[in-house]
C-alpha cells in the first residue's frame, strides 16, 4: 500500500479519537496498488456502534486527519447504520487493507 | 481613473454582504418545525419544502463561502498575514489571530458544504443526515461569522464599522 508510517499512525490516533477504541480501519481504492501513482486516500471506517457513524463525525475525522498529514485528497466512507448493506460496503470489505 | 480598491474596503463590502445572508440564514421558522428530517418526511416534501431548503442550504453555502474565502482573505490582508496558504492555513491564522474560535471547528463546516455538493437524489435517508447537519451547524457558522466581524470592527475598524452582528436563531 502507498502511505507512510506517519501517514497510518495519524489515521490510527484520528479514527480513536473521533469514533473511540473499537473502531476498524481500512484503506481501499487505487492507494492499495503499489505499482499505481497518486490518487485519493480511500478509508472504509466501521465505528463500533451505530450512533457514532454520524456525518459530523465524518467531518470530524476527516478535518484532524488533514490537519495531521496536509492538504490530501481524502474520501471516507463510513459503514452504514442499521445494518443497511451497500455495494461501497463489500467492495472495501473485501479488497480493503486494514489499518486498525 | 478610479482608484483602486484598498483591502479594507473590499473587506467592508463582504462583511455587510454576508451580514444580509446571514440574517437570512435565522429565518428558520419555516423549516425548523419539520426537524429533524428523516427519509420518510424527506419523501414526502412538497415543492415548496424542497424550495425551502433549497433556499436554506443555498444561503448555508454563500455564507459558508463568504465567511471562509472574502472575509477570512480580507482580515489577513489587512493584518498583513500571508494569504495565499491553503484554506487550512488560513484558518489556522485567524485562530491564531482571535478571529475565529477553534471551537467552532469551522473547518468542518467548509467540508460539510463539499459534501452539499454531491448530491444524493435517491438516498433520501443521506439527503436527511446532510440537511439535518445543516440545521445544526448553521448557528456555529453565524458564531463564525459574528465572531470575525468583532474582529474585524475592533481591529481593523477601529469600532468604526456600524455593522450589527447577527442574532442566532431560537429555533
Amino acid at each position: 500500500m502507498r502511505l507512510t508510517a506517519s501517514e497510518v499512525d495519524a489515521i490510527k490516533t484520528c479514527a480513536k479519537t473521533v469514533f473511540g477504541e473499537g473502531v476498524s480501519v481500512r484503506l481501499f481504492g487505487s492507494r492499495t496498488n503499489d505499482a499505481a501513482a497518486g490518487g485519493d486516500i480511500d478509508l472504509y471506517i466501521e465505528p463500533p456502534s451505530d450512533e457514532l457513524s454520524t456525518l459530523r463525525n465524518e467531518l470530524a475525522f476527516k478535518l484532524k486527519l488533514m490537519d495531521a498529514i496536509g492538504d490530501q485528497r481524502i474520501d471516507v466512507v463510513l459503514r452504514s447504520p442499521m445494518g443497511t448493506r451497500r455495494p461501497i460496503d463489500r467492495i472495501a470489505s473485501e479488497t480493503g487493507i486494514p489499518l486498525l | 481613473m478610479s482608484a483602486a480598491y484598498q483591502p479594507n474596503d473590499l473587506l467592508e463590502a463582504n462583511l455587510r454582504g454576508a451580514n444580509k445572508v446571514a440574517a437570512r440564514l435565522v429565518s428558520l421558522d419555516r423549516i425548523a418545525s419539520m426537524m429533524p428530517l428523516d427519509a420518510e418526511k424527506v419523501d414526502r416534501f412538497s415543492d415548496d419544502d424542497e424550495e425551502r431548503f433549497d433556499a436554506f442550504i443555498y444561503r448555508f453555502n454563500s455564507l459558508t463561502a463568504m465567511v471562509q474565502d472574502h472575509i477570512t482573505r480580507g482580515i489577513l490582508l489587512c493584518e498583513e498575514e500571508d494569504a495565499g496558504g491553503s484554506k487550512r492555513d488560513q484558518r489556522h491564522v485567524m485562530e491564531k489571530l482571535g478571529a475565529l474560535k477553534p471551537e467552532l471547528q469551522f473547518g468542518t463546516l467548509a467540508e460539510l458544504r463539499n459534501r452539499i455538493a454531491h448530491h444524493y437524489p435517491d438516498d433520501n435517508r443521506k439527503q436527511a443526515e446532510i440537511m439535518n447537519e445543516v440545521f445544526a451547524r448553521s448557528q456555529d457558522l453565524i458564531a463564525g461569522y459574528n465572531m470575525a466581524l468583532a474582529y474585524a470592527d475592533a481591529k481593523i475598524f477601529q469600532g468604526g464599522l456600524g455593522i450589527l452582528p447577527v442574532a442566532t436563531s431560537s429555533a
